[in-house]
This record gives structure tokens, C-alpha cells and sequence, in this order.
């Protein structure tokens, strides 16, 4: 019941911002799918990184497959959108299932290192192809249409990835509280300890790898057809290494750290942008970086469990008495202690 | 108790939210004040250009607001809202959008390269907003009905290679090898090449690329030479075409080595060193600043423009005189329109015959490309500075 | 023949620059066990503080000196500030820790050096030639700062008290501390020498690398490379792999497209870290040990 009501919670918020980001500046509509699509394509990192303790940095090897698929098969191909939406989101997942047949073999750093060289391939053989338009990138890809209805202005399309977002949320949520997310749980903390106890912990981190990449490829459709031109950008490292930031933000053992860490780092970005400049003619985006690089830091130093991580030890704190959530706070990141999802990771990594 | 202080929590926020929005809109809607937004590359991969692009652009204001913008019979101050954009697409959209919703910009100046432009060219073209590039891909304002809105500075790259041509046939050079970096900004000259190879101009005998991240291109430079051609064509960017003016140097080449607008003006010199004499590019005429010694009203542009921005910065960029052409041109065009409506000030910029610092711009219901042909100039390198080579 | 000949001293001459900085990440991760994603940050910040200062006319001993002790104090901040007050449980999860570092030292660059590339001049300048080969004679003294600095390291981790302890920690945390080393210590001493590494190196490259701050990243990813071929926690490895992957990337640009060079050296990470993720040379290793 009290998981319902987190989502409850969250569709509320999700529905809401157009009229917030609307009339608020500086934030536009355009803020609001970029934060729910990147949203999206962070959310598998919960039970990859989170979970199973696997570093990606190659989140955008797969949501720049997604992107170019869209681009490719609707632009060169003609194909259906949703198609090619779906072809997207095959490859990039058998992919990421052929890749960890080898990489998962062994325990380390390998993952973090093999996609970050993985996206960089990927990147420079669409920069020669002319396929992928090389570097000057694919433009004219069709907007998406749900019911013959086109997905045309920013509020539109917004509604529709806040839709999948939520969708999206629930499956992962699902996930990792079925028996692969306890077992990914016992895989992160303690591999021997899941081996001994008859966990095939290769297979357990490759499914997490897989919905990582799938949910990847689909938010890269969904910036494909949202901002009709596709480049070598979607394939970039930054992208990756932003990606596993907003999930290390937000909180990477909650299904909302991804949604929370995306509202944080979008926000911090346009309001930087914004404001930095007024204080100073000089600070250009080079002040911008230094403050996204130090806000990074001290979140991951001030709580180590990233952002949700923190209202859930502060909600166990203040009522000991009632359980460690509190559900329908007002703020946006005080509905985020509602998962339940997060109390197995609070008893298994106190701080 | 809890709960009443959780609502009191909740009325000072949505009470500051609205000061904040309320405060917001009264500094946004200053009526004597034309907003024209600036999407360019302070960070990232083309940084170089940004900066560039940065100190021209605020130049260009002081200059404008020492006189105001004359709309009809009013005066307005011009007020450049500058954002970077990260050299990334993704963020000169979320710029771009932020600035036409929030700041109300008449027009925009951006992006300073091509993909940075081509991800804004559909949110520009759908809300109307005149737009002015840095950028050079031909894609950017073609195919003309989708890019009614997009117009850009740098001259279509088919021109500077057609420059080129005329000076392989004057000194009977045949075969041409071509260096590019492998981004956007290469492609850009490569497809130009390709398409004078298919119409017959030039023999194009080798290939070779390097990417923005490259410092040595030795092995390119070695395959280049190894099928003996008259002269090397670099098009590239600094560092990179600095670097391949050393590689080809060392290598001892000895036919003529020609680069492209982008190769950077004193920076390039300043890091190839002496390796640079005798090295030509085709840029507009305004680099070659200190020599330009006409008095028509064209050149006396280019040179006041040469002289302020040397002495401010104490050097010159091949890259700023685009930037601050992309402002002047918004500027004439709202004058001319009269009217701070964008679909007036697009009319008129399609109409416009201007002369710029880059040299002269003829927009027509055809053609929303860039700098024209004869603002062209093929320089070379003598003792350490760029001087027309004749 | 000429041209094979010069594509691999090519490589060798760009192999040296992987292989200064696939040294420091090496030794990081190999006391540490963790991935220093900062540490092509650190040559960035040597390179572009002592081409600023050349550039700026200051002697070059005295410019290289300000670059060592300023780049070497970042190192030590960042351990200081950044990696000692994690309370992060997993190891892993620092890597997120160090990239924070890295666009913090980046975005600090930018502020006070601006974007344009610095131009420093060559120690000794002009062009090798030998039987149609040329090389930049700068290399030279580039291949002799790896070769000073994979020796000193040696020196220090084989013979020295301090090295022998950091070694210690290395290969058994729990022991070390119960013999009364500090793995704390340790990893700030070895954070400050990686930045030290990187500063040397940086100072070498500055005259090759035209160092702008946007150069951190490129030069971190090569060193990753050259440390996984090496096996990721042998420093002597790393180098090795350096000049491996410098060779073998010029032979790919010299007979592939040359579009595809960088697809190359990545993509035989990606298949050596399938096929053989502890490290290409772990078999000269063993040999060795």
C-alpha cells in the first residue's frame, strides 16, 4: 500500500512540473523532458551500480545506439517509429548481453573500463560512416506520434516521457525487489558469500547490465525524435560519466535516485547558467564546471548514499518510533522516502 | 505541530517561488532593452572558437550601445545574454529554448559550430526566431524551405575551395592531398572537396584525417607525401593545424601547403613558429588587418575592427570577425525592419546587402549562406605575420 | 620499409606520452585499488602551468619548478579533500569521487588559464633525422623523463623503507596496518607522487602537447589503456603498454584509414578485456617474478 503511495506521489510530481517549469524561470519545459530522459537512461544504473556494485561508463553507448537507430531506420529506412524504436533497444540489449558473457567472468574494474572503450569505438566509427551522417550528424528525423496525435511542442512530448519515465520506474522497481534484486543485493555486497550460497552471480549482473542498456537505448530514441537531429554527442563519454552522476547524486540504491539526481543536475546546470554570470561578466561556463565538479564531491562526501539516501536516514532518525518512511511529504525529494525499496539497502550499508 | 510548521515551510515556498518569478519577469520585460541571445562554446572541444567569439561579441556591444539599436523613432540598449553551450548540441537546444522562453529574444546568435546549430535549426525554424550561425556546414541553411529562420556568417565552404582552385591553376598545381581533423568542422571541407573532385577541378591523389585530440600526425603526414603531391590541403582547427604545419615541416615537403579559414590567424603562428613561413590560407581579407590600406567604407571596417580588437585583447582570431558579424547583421536587420516583431526582422534579413567586418553579405530568398566570394583573400605567411600573397 | 620504420618510431615517440601517464594510474590503483580518472588532470595541469608561465617569459628551470610544486600540491589536495573523507564503503564507487576531481581541476584551469592552447618551446628544438626517419628531437627528452621516472619509481618501491610499505599495502591492507602502516598515509603519499609523475610528465609533453585544459581527458583514457594492457596494478606494465599501444596505433593509421586509429587502440581494450583482463604482458610478468 505504502509502495502504491510512493508512486502515487511521484506520478503527482512528474504531472505537475509543466505548470511549474512553465511559469518559473529559468527553467523551460525543454528542462523537463531532458531531465525525465535523462532520467530514463540512468535509471538502470540502480540495480547495475547500485545493486550489483558494476561501475558502467557506457550508458551512452547504448542510448547513442538507441538514438541512431531511430535516426537511421526512420530517416534513411522509412521504417515505422516504434519499430525502430524497438530494433534500437534489441541491439544495444543484445549488446550488452554478449558483452557481459565475457566481462562478468571476472571480478574488478573490467566493466567500468570495457564500456568507457566500448562508446569510444562506437563514437569514432560513426564519426566515418556515411550511414550516421559522420560528424556532422543525422537531422530530420520525424517527431513521434501516439495515437496520430504528433509530439510536437516540449509540454507534449514532456507528458509523454514523464509516461515512460513512470512506466519505466515501476519495472526497475519491480525488479529490484523481486528475487534477481535480492540476489543482485548479496552479488554487490558480498560475491563470495552469493557464490557459496549457489547464486550464479555472472548471470545476475549480465540481466542488470541488459535493462541498463535497453532503458538506455529507449531514452535515446526518445531524444532522437524529440530533438530531430542525432550526432556523435549521444555517444559521448561526458554523457556517460553525467549519467552515472545523476544516479550517484540522486542515490543509487532507490528507484528514484535517477528522477531526483536528474532534477538536481539539470536544475544545478540551468541555474548556474543563469545566475553565475550575473555575479560576475567574467564567469563564462568555466565557473559552471568547477561548481558541477564540487557539487558532485560534496554530495558524495556530505551523503554517501546520494540525495535519497539522505532524506532516508534522516526520516529513520527523526521517527525510530514509526519505521524509517514517511510518505507525502511536500517537497519533491520528501516523497522520495517512500520506497520501501531502500530499507534492505539501508540495513546492509549503514553509514 | 509537525504538520503546521510543514505547511508554514510550504507557504514561504510557493511565496518565494512567486517573488522569484514575479522579479524575474519585471528585469525581463525592460522596455528599452532588445534581448538577442548567444549560444557559443566557452568549454569543450571548440572552446578555441568560443572565446574567440566571447571578446568580439562583447566588443560589438559596447560599440552598438555607444549609439543604441534605432527602432522606428525609439533608441534601445542592446542586451547580449551570452550562455555557454559546451561545444555539446544537447546544451545549445536547452540554451536556446531557455532563451527564447524566458528572455524573449528577438534574434540569436549561434551556434558557434555546426552541431551546435544543426540541433537548434527545428526549435528556431517552428518558434520563428531569427537566427545567425558561426557555424560552416552547408546544412545549416540548406534546404532553404526548412531553414527560413537560419542564416550564417562563415563563407560556404565550396567557396574558400573554390578560392583554392583558382590558385592551383595559376601555379600549375595538379595533385592535391588533403589533411583534415575528424569532426564536424573537417567533414565540412572534405565534403567540399569531394564534390570539386566529382565536377573535375582538382586530382584529390590522398586522403588522411586526425582527430581534435591527436598531437602528432606524422604518420598521416608520411603517407601524404609518400604518393608526391604538389601541395597539402589542411583543414583544421588549432591546435590541430598547427601541429600539421610542424608534421609537414619535418617531413620535409617541399611543395605548398595551403589551409582554410580555420586555421587561426596569430595563434597558428605562435605555435608552428618559424615552420609557418611561407604557408598559405584562404581567409577573408580582415586578417590580413594591419596591411588592408584601402579607404572604401568596406575596408575601413574591416581595419577598425582589426585595430579595436588588437589592441583590447593584444592579438586577433580568424574566428572573431564571424562572431561579430552574426551580431551586426541582427543589429542592421532590426534597424532596417523597424520593428522588434522576429518575422519583420527575418524579412529584412533576407534583404540585406551589408558590408561586415568578414566582408560582404548578400541574403536573398535563395541563399542564407554566409560571407560572399570576393570578401575572399588568399594570404601566406612572410616574417611572422599573415599579408594577402598578392 | 622507410615508412614502417618511421610509423614505429612514431609510435614509440607518442607511446612514451601513454605511457608517463599509465605509470601514475598503475601506481594508484596499485596501493590504492583505486581508478585515478584525475590523473591525466594532473599532466593536463603540469603541461599547461609551465607553458603559461614560458609563454609569460619566466626561465624555464624556475617555470617547471612552479608547475612540479604547484600540480603536486593539487594531488595532495585531492586526496586530502576528496578521496581521505569518502565514507563510501565500495572501493569502486571512488572512481566517481576522482572524475568529480577531474571537471573540478578542469573547470579551475579553464578559469584561470583560458581555452586557447599554450605554445611552450621545445627544450631543444628541430627535427632527428636518420636513413628518412624523423622525429622531433623534444621526444627525446620525453623518452628520457619515462625512463628517469620509471627507474626512480623502481627505486623507490624496491629500495626505499617508505616504498617497501606502500608495497606492503599493496598486497595486504589487513597486514600492513597490523605491522603498523597506515594505508591512510600511504594513499596520500602515493596520490601526491602520481601528481608529481604527472606534473614531470606534463612539462616534458608541454612543448608536444600545445596544453589546453580540455587535454586532461584524452591524455587519462590512452593511460588506462596502456595500464590495462599492462595489467592495471604494475607500474613497469604500464609503461610497457604505452609504447605497445603507441606503436600499434600508428601502424593501424599507417594502413588503415586513418579515421580509424583511435577505434583500434580501443578496440583491442575492449577484446583484451574480454579475453585477457588481467593484462596483455601478465605472462612476461610471471616470467619476471
Amino acid at each position: 500500500m505504502r509502495r502504491l503511495l510512493g508512486y502515487a506521489v511521484f506520478a503527482t510530481i512528474l504531472f505537475t512540473i509543466p505548470a511549474i517549469f512553465t511559469r518559473v524561470p529559468p527553467y523551460t519545459m525543454s528542462d523537463g523532458v531532458q531531465m525525465a530522459i535523462l532520467a530514463i537512461a540512468a535509471l538502470g544504473l540502480v540495480p547495475l551500480t547500485g545493486y550489483a556494485n558494476q561501475i558502467s561508463l557506457g550508458q551512452a553507448a547504448f542510448y547513442g545506439t538507441g538514438a541512431y537507430a531511430s535516426a537511421i531506420l526512420t530517416v534513411h529506412s522509412g521504417w515505422n517509429l516504434w519499430l525502430a524504436l524497438l530494433v534500437g533497444a534489441a541491439l544495444a540489449g543484445g549488446g550488452a548481453y554478449l558483452l557481459g558473457l565475457f566481462i562478468f567472468r571476472v571480478t574488478g574494474h573490467y566493466l567500468a573500463l570495457a564500456t568507457i572503450a566500448l562508446g569510444l569505438v562506437l563514437a569514432i566509427v560513426a564519426r566515418q560512416l556515411a550511414i550516421t551522417g559522420g560528424s556532422e550528424g543525422l537531422p530530420g528525423i520525424p517527431y513521434l506520434s501516439v495515437f496520430g496525435f504528433e509530439l510536437t511542442g516540449d509540454v507534449n512530448y514532456y507528458y509523454f516521457v514523464a509516461a515512460v519515465l513512470l512506466v519505466a520506474t515501476l519495472v526497475v522497481g519491480l525488479v529490484v525487489r523481486s528475487s534477481l534484486g535480492r540476489s543482485l543485493i548479496a552479488v554487490g555486497d558480498s560475491a563470495f558469500a552469493a557464490a557459496a550460497s549457489g547464486i550464479d552471480i555472472a548471470r545476475y549482473k549480465r540481466v542488470a547490465f541488459v535493462l541498463a542498456a535497453v532503458l538506455a537505448a529507449v531514452a535515446g530514441s526518445l531524444y532522437a525524435h524529440w530533438v530531430t537531429y542525432v550526432d556523435v554527442h549521444t555517444l559521448d563519454l561526458l554523457l556517460s560519466i553525467q549519467l552515472l552522476i545523476i544516479v550517484a547524486v540522486g542515490g543509487l540504491r532507490s528507484v528514484w535516485g535517477a528522477a531526483v539526481g536528474s532534477f538536481i543536475i539539470v536544475s544545478l546546470v540551468r541555474f548556474s547558467k543563469e545566475w553565475l554570470p550575473v555575479l560576475s561578466q567574467k564567469a563564462g561556463g568555466q565557473v559552471e564546471i568547477v561548481a558541477y565538479g564540487a557539487a558532485l564531491i560534496l554530495v558524495l562526501l556530505f551523503l554517501p548514499h546520494g540525495v535519497v539516501g539522505g532524506f532516508n536516514d534522516l526520516a529513520a532518525r527523526l521517527r525510530p518510533a514509526r519505521g524509517p518512511v514517511a510518505p507525502g511529504s511536500p517537497s519533491p525529494a520528501g516523497s522520495t522516502a517512500a520506497p520501501t525499496a531502500d530499507t534492505p539497502a539501508l540495513s546492509k550499508e549503514p553509514s | 505541530m509537525a504538520r503546521r510548521s510543514r505547511h508554514i515551510f510550504a507557504a514561504v515556498l510557493a511565496a518565494s517561488l512567486l517573488t522569484t518569478a514575479c522579479a524575474a519577469d519585471e528585469s525581463r520585460g525592460d522596455s528599452n532593452k532588445v534581448n538577442i541571445g548567444v549560444s557559443i562554446e566557452l568549454s569543450g572541444p571548440a572552446q578555441v572558437q568560443g572565446e574567440a567569439y566571447q571578446k568580439a561579441l562583447q566588443l560589438e556591444a559596447e560599440r552598438i550601445n555607444a549609439s543604441g539599436i534605432k527602432v522606428g523613432d525609439k533608441t534601445y540598449k542592446l542586451n547580449l545574454i551570452i550562455r555557454d553551450n559546451k561545444s555539446d548540441p544537447t546544451e545549445s537546444l536547452q540554451v536556446v529554448k531557455s532563451m527564447i522562453d524566458n528572455d524573449k529574444v528577438v534574434g540569436i546568435v549561434g551556434g558557434g559550430s555546426s552541431p551546435t546549430t544543426m540541433s537548434i535549426v527545428d526549435t528556431v525554424e517552428s518558434r520563428g526566431v531569427p537566427t545567425v550561425s558561426m557555424g560552416s556546414s552547408g546544412a545549416i541553411v540548406a534546404p532553404l524551405e526548412e531553414r527560413q529562420f537560419v542564416f550564417k556568417t562563415p563563407a560556404n565552404t565550396n567557396l574558400i575551395v573554390d578560392k583554392m582552385i583558382e590558385e592551383f591553376e595559376a601555379s600549375g598545381i595538379s595533385k592535391v592531398a588533403l589533411l583534415s581533423v575528424d569532426n564536424a568542422y573537417g567533414q565540412a571541407g572534405v565534403g567540399a572537396f569531394d564534390a570539386a573532385v566529382k565536377s573535375g577541378k582538382i586530382d584529390l591523389v590522398a586522403q588522411e584525417k586526425f582527430t581534435d585530440k591527436d598531437k602528432d600526425f606524422t604518420v598521416q603526414v608520411t603517407k601524404l607525401i609518400a604518393v608526391q603531391p604538389d601541395a597539402i590541403v589542411v583543414w583544421a582547427i588549432p591546435p590541430g593545424s598547427t601541429i600539421a604545419a610542424k608534421n609537414i615541416k619535418a617531413s620535409g615537403f617541399t611543395g605548398k601547403v595551403f589551409f582554410d579559414a580555420g586555421a587561426g590567424a596569430e595563434l597558428f603562428i605562435k605555435g608552428a613558429g618559424a615552420e609557418s613561413e611561407g604557408m598559405y590560407m584562404v581567409h577573408p581579407a580582415v586578417l590580413a588587418g594591419a596591411q588592408i590600406t584601402g579607404d572604401s567604407p568596406a575596408e575601413l571596417i574591416q581595419r577598425e575592427f582589426f585595430e579595436q580588437y588588437s589592441v583590447k585583447y593584444g592579438n586577433f582570431s580568424g574566428f572573431a570577425s564571424y562572431g561579430a558579424d552574426a551580431l551586426r547583421l541582427l543589429v542592421a536587420a532590426i534597424e532596417k525592419a523597424g520593428s522588434l516583431d522576429r518575422t519583420k526582422v527575418r524579412d529584412a534579413m533576407e534583404q540585406l546587402r551589408y558590408d561586415g567586418v568578414t566582408g560582404r553579405y548578400e541574403f536573398s530568398d535563395k541563399d542564407h549562406g554566409g560571407v560572399t566570394r570576393d570578401s575572399l583573400a588568399l594570404l601566406v605567411v612572410r616574417d611572422g605575420v599573415w599579408v594577402p600573397a598578392r | 620499409m622507410e615508412q614502417l620504420a618511421q610509423f614505429v618510431v612514431t609510435g614509440l615517440a607518442t607511446g612514451t606520452m601513454y605511457a608517463l601517464v599509465g605509470l601514475g594510474i598503475a601506481l594508484v590503483f596499485q596501493v590504492t585499488s583505486v581508478i585515478n580518472f584525475a590523473q591525466g588532470h594532473f599532466v593536463m595541469l603540469g603541461a599547461l602551468i609551465f607553458a603559461v608561465l614560458s609563454e609569460s617569459g619566466v626561465a624555464p628551470v624556475l617555470a617547471a619548478a612552479v608547475a612540479l610544486a604547484g600540480t603536486t600540491a593539487v594531488g595532495f589536495g585531492v586526496e586530502r579533500l576528496v578521496i581521505a573523507p569518502a565514507r563510501i564503503t565500495q572501493l569502486d564507487r571512488l572512481i566517481i569521487l576522482t572524475i568529480g576531481a577531474a571537471i573540478v581541476i578542469e573547470g579551475a584551469a579553464l578559469v584561470a588559464f583560458g581555452t586557447q592552447p599554450r605554445a611552450a618551446e621545445p627544450f631543444t628544438p628541430g627535427v632527428l633525422r636518420f636513413g628518412g626517419v624523423n622525429l622531433e628531437r623534444q621526444y627525446l627528452w620525453v623518452a628520457a623523463t619515462a625512463a628517469v621516472a620509471v627507474l626512480a619509481v623502481w627505486f623507490f618501491l624496491t629500495r626505499t623503507t617508505l616504498g617497501k610499505a606502500m608495497r606492503g599495502v599493496a598486497m595486504d591492507r589487513e597486514a600492513a596496518r597490523l605491522m603498523g602502516i597506515s594505508p591512510r598515509r600511504m594513499s596520500l603519499l602515493v596520490f601526491t607522487l602520481a601528481a608529481a609523475l604527472g606534473a614531470v610528465g606534463g612539462i616534458a609533453l608541454a612543448p608536444i602537447q600545445h596544453p589546453d585544459p580540455g587535454i586532461g581527458i584524452a591524455l587519462g583514457l590512452k593511460g588506462f589503456t596502456a595500464a590495462v594492457i599492462g595489467g592495471l596494478d604494475w607500474p613497469a606494465g604500464a609503461v610497457a603498454g604505452g609504447l605497445l599501444l603507441g606503436v600499434a596505433e600508428a601502424i593501424a593509421a599507417g594502413y588503415l584509414p586513418s579515421g580509424y586509429k583511435d577505434a583500434v587502440a580501443y578496440g583491442v581494450l575492449v577484446l583484451l578485456l574480454v579475453a585477457r583482463p588481467t593484462g596483455l604482458l601478465r605472462a612476461v610478468r610471471a616470467v619476471r617474478v
